[in-house]
């Protein structure tokens, strides 16, 4: 009786057994030490030490190629540890030992650490030795040692108590197997992807998946925290890794002790989860079937989906019942349970289809967001290079109100009018409510051109919106690194001294405040602010603003004549001896022609405005075509035109 | 001893023991007959705490025996499919359980094995299927369990090897507390060995009687009476089985010898002669009682 009997007795004698296992722990570990002292030597020789520490710290803090070993020696310690269960004589063997299911499922799981652990103990001695006998230690070595060490075990945990769940829901290796990738893949990958290609297809406002939603995904697949882990050692991977370990040992642990003997050799062995793991599964891969075949078709949304789905449906409820009952023959079984998976797929599409949750009329009051963000697509303002920032804009509450107001109204129309054609009247408007709650929803509407006038209107209207959108005012001055005036007559830019660039900025807030939209439509700019940000305060320029300055900013004007720059919205005190027009056509056939005629280019040259200075009111102008413009003294210029200074340019 | 309480087992809609219930009393061979698929696996399964039972409860001194190694402890299961590790030799499985069984004898082992001649350097993967039959009974024996329990392992032993093994089980029951339960599809096989007979048929229990009891319960014998009805007969004796053939009756009756014997003399017969039953036939008669034709069930 083993109480007589020592627990280390019994994990010896299991070791006996396992000396493979043993052997391929050791060889996978040595050839990784190996492959790191040939590598670490081939950088040494280039004499390039930044890459040389580079390598040294990526190693040891757990690199790619690391986790990768680790997952494979975890798994295969995983199905070694408990094969036996898929083998009835094995059962019949094990099982009739004076052996506590207990005791025996402690035994086995520890020794599959032990054979993991050692060796790669090991390693990480033979590799700081290589490190030290080569002379590349560094003084944060240690700190990346213990990383390494503690996300390689928190890995191998997570993947073999994994497949020893895997192998105890099953009675056949192969269906452990499969059990095995579909646990990695199926939040992060089958989930993920539904969820997403439906919101695509169905949700007209749908712009991207709800903050946190990815990372969440992630966590849910062990194999994307491992991996995780080697890009992101974050605080919410780490507590991911230990809440799976911990869920999954006692999982494994419960399961090794109700597992019925009989369920050797029995593709699933518990037969109360076979239907909720075909129904997972089924329902998923359906719809992912549908996906496939109708983004194939062209036809995203329409009656393909449903029927693509079914089928898929078919298809993966009769490979899984083939699998659980190992006969081809038991394709059709089970319709019953069939047909209830098949409307459940169904149902599915139709949630999106019909908007059921009210993804697309979704517009939260105005008393429960702390703040709105609004961009319009395709207008970028901020051209950033490196520095990445979020804005969001406090509106008070009547501004609030009113703007909610108004998406209200965008919404209600949407509804009726359905699906909003695609042409040059509808723009794209990205909107981010900031939840009291700390939430975030993030939505993208289309809307027809003056509903999106009357938007923006109301935008501009407020100050915080201005005060926001216009970094010149919402960014700290000592950010500012460099004012330019820019104009194309211009070769080069005035030189302009910290006090005057100070004075010009002032000038710039105080008179674009007074800026409307409506200004900014009817109006051309005659010059452009150019703004050079170093947002991340290193003194190296990684965001440029270009402020268009309109006929009416008198101050702004009379800086730039003060300093002799030149300004002018239209080419019209350009000498041009040519122009080159180019209109676009939907049809994707443009009309070109270059003309010579000088009173032809005379009559129209102070209604050919400068496509460099359309800065801010970038979108707010259809541009038609390109005219290329060269002047006596042989320098080209871009420029632009209305509707009917370009036909008339054409005729 | 051994209890087997009103035990239950299905696998899905397979019932493979129903409401099973049957004392094994130290001591005795008990032996465990029955056809392919009739449950004496899956009993001997549970007994020895492989299985659990669906319903009831197999007890071994008043203890459950599923997952519990002290009961288990005293419980040798010999698998109609022994496992060996692979490339064990018969030193690496005494090895093993000895670790699982504290009180194993080694030299006693080391004597058998050398009696059967198996060879020691060998790995066991190389025997014959006979051999591993060999070495599981002679590992079970010299586990010192209490109860050996083998399912179908005396099935294709050859006949001097079996005696050898029956001559051990007496030496071994006559020494310490030792009782074999032996599951066989084969009536001839556990005739001379077993002291107490269980028949299973599709799950259930027909009957589970002393074997020696059986034999001196039930007697055949043939007579000439001149003017005695069938009646009669039936009246006087306790008939299990009657059949005549012109004037000759053929009578299977339950009773002591003796009395019977008396009982016929006083019918004054013609001819009369009590004839020897098989035990094959002997379960046939038990068996017909009870409304089953298991002609085709035993062999």
């Amino acid at each position: 009786m083993t109480s007589k009997i020592s627990f280390s007795r019994l994990r010896i004698e299991d070791l006996k057994h396992r000396l493979s296992m043993i052997i391929i722990s050791f060889f996978l570990f040595f050839m990784s030490d190996i492959l790191y002292y040939l590598t670490l030597q081939s950088y040494i020789h280039s004499e390039d030490y930044r890459i040389v520490e580079e390598f040294v710290r990526v190693f040891a803090s757990g690199s790619y190629w690391q986790v990768y070993i680790i997952i494979s020696l975890a798994a295969l310690l995983g199905i070694n540890a408990f094969h036996f269960l898929h083998n009835r004589s094995r059962v019949d063997f094990q099982m009739s030992l004076p052996i506590s299911r207990r005791k025996h499922f402690w035994m086995i799981a520890s020794n599959g650490f032990l054979i993991f652990f050692l060796p790669f103990l090991l390693s990480i001695l033979v590799q700081t030795l290589i490190t030290t006998a080569l002379g590349v230690m560094r003084a944060g070595y240690f700190t990346w040692i213990v990383k390494g060490f503690v996300s390689g075990l928190l890995t191998f945990f997570l993947i073999y108590f994994l497949m020893a769940v895997c192998m105890l829901l099953t009675g056949q290796i192969y269906v452990a197997l499969m059990a095995f990738l579909v646990f990695q893949s199926y939040t992060f990958v089958v989930i993920r992807l539904v969820l997403e290609t439906l919101s695509t297809s169905f949700f007209q406002t749908y712009r991207v998946m709800a903050d946190g939603m990815d990372t969440i995904f992630k966590m849910l697949s062990p194999f994307m925290v491992c991996v995780t882990m080697v890009e992101n050692y974050s605080i919410t991977c780490l507590v991911a890794a230990i809440l799976w370990i911990f869920v999954l040992i006692l999982a494994s642990y419960w399961l090794f002790q109700i597992r019925p003997a009989e369920s050797a050799g029995v593709a699933m062995a518990f037969s109360r989860g076979k239907l909720l793991i075909k129904t997972m599964i089924t329902v998923p891969m359906g719809i992912v079937v549908g996906l496939f075949l109708s983004s194939v078709a062209g036809l995203e949304n329409g009656i393909l989906l449903y029927l693509g789905s079914i089928l898929g449906g078919v298809i993966f409820h009769g490979i899984i019942e083939c699998i659980y009952q190992n006969d081809i023959r038991a394709l059709w079984s089970h319709r019953k349970h069939l047909l209830a998976n098949l409307i459940l797929i169904v149902a599915v599409i139709l949630v999106f289809d019909v908007d059921l949750i009210g993804y697309d009329s979704y517009c939260p009051k105005a008393e429960q967001l702390e703040g709105i963000k609004i961009e319009q697509s395709g207008a970028s303002f901020t051209e950033y290079f490196e520095a990445q920032e979020e804005r969001n804009i406090q509106l008070s509450n009547e501004n609030c109100e009113k703007i909610i107001d108004k998406l209200q109204e965008i919404i209600e129309k949407n509804k009726n009018n359905n699906v909003l054609q695609a042409d040059d009247n509808i723009y794209y408007v990205n909107v981010d409510y900031y939840k009291e709650n700390g939430k975030k929803i993030k939505r993208t509407y289309k809307i027809h051109e003056e509903d999106h006038d009357s938007l923006l209107d109301l935008l501009y209207d407020t100050e915080e919106y201005r005060h926001n959108i216009y970094r010149i005012y919402s960014t700290d001055a000592e950010k500012i690194i460099d004012i330019k005036v820019c104009h194309p007559e211009m070769v080069g830019f005035p030189a302009l001294s910290d006090a005057e660039q100070k004075e010009l900025l002032s000038i710039l807030k105080e008179e674009w405040d007074q800026m409307t939209y409506e200004k900014m439509k009817k109006e051309y700019p005659i010059a452009t602010i150019e703004i050079s940000y170093s947002l991340s305060g290193s003194g190296i320029q990684d965001a440029v603003e270009n402020y268009s300055v309109y006929p009416e900013f008198t101050k702004t004007i009379a800086f730039m004549k003060a300093h002799d720059c030149k300004m002018g919205a239209s080419a019209a005190n350009l000498k041009l001896i040519n122009l080159q027009v180019v209109k676009y056509n939907d049809t994707g056939e443009n009309n070109e022609v270059l003309i010579t005629d000088q009173d032809k280019i005379n009559a129209v040259k102070d209604k050919l405005y400068y496509q460099e200075l359309r800065g801010n009111s970038y979108s707010l102008r259809k541009v038609v075509g390109d005219i290329y413009a060269r002047d006596n003294r042989n320098q080209e210029y871009l420029l632009y035109a209305d509707q009917e200074t370009m036909d008339f340019l054409l005729k | 001893m051994i209890e087997v309480k009103n035990v239950e087992k299905s696998f899905g809609d397979v019932k493979a023991v129903d409401h099973i219930s049957l004392d094994v009393q130290d001591h005795f061979v008990f032996g465990m007959l029955g056809t392919n698929g009739a449950g004496k696996s899956t009993l001997l399964r549970m007994m020895a705490g492989v299985l659990k039972a669906d319903q009831g409860n197999v007890l071994l001194d008043g203890e459950a025996v599923y997952d519990n190694p002290k009961a288990k402890g005293q419980i040798f299961y010999i698998s109609d499919e022994q496992f060996f590790f692979p490339n064990a030799t018969i030193e690496d499985m005494e090895h093993f359980y000895e670790i699982y069984y504290p009180d194993f004898d080694k030299e006693k082992f080391q004597r058998f094995i050398e009696s059967f001649d198996l060879p020691v350097g060998r790995k066991i993967n190389g025997f014959s299927k006979g051999m591993k039959k060999q070495l599981s009974l002679l590992l079970g024996i010299c586990s010192n369990a209490r109860y050996l329990l083998c399912d179908e392992t005396f099935d294709g032993l050859d006949p001097v090897v079996r005696q050898s093994i029956k001559s051990i089980f007496a030496a071994e029951m006559d020494e310490r507390e030792f009782t074999p339960i032996i599951a066989s599809h084969n009536l001839r096989e556990l005739e001379d060995i077993c002291d107490h007979v269980g028949l299973l048929h599709k799950g259930g229990i027909l009957l589970s009687k002393d074997l020696e009891e059986m034999k001196c319960q039930l007697h055949r014998i043939q007579f000439v009476a001149q003017g005695c009805s069938s009646e009669e007969i039936n009246r006087i004796f306790d008939v299990v089985q009657y059949k005549t053939s012109g004037k000759l009756v053929t009578l299977t009756v339950r009773g002591e010898e003796e009395e019977i014997m008396e009982t016929l003399a006083s019918l004054k017969p013609i001819y009369y002669e009590m004839l020897p039953l098989s035990l094959e036939e002997i379960f046939i008669s038990e068996t017909e009682v009870v409304g089953y034709d298991v002609k085709n069930l035993i062999f």
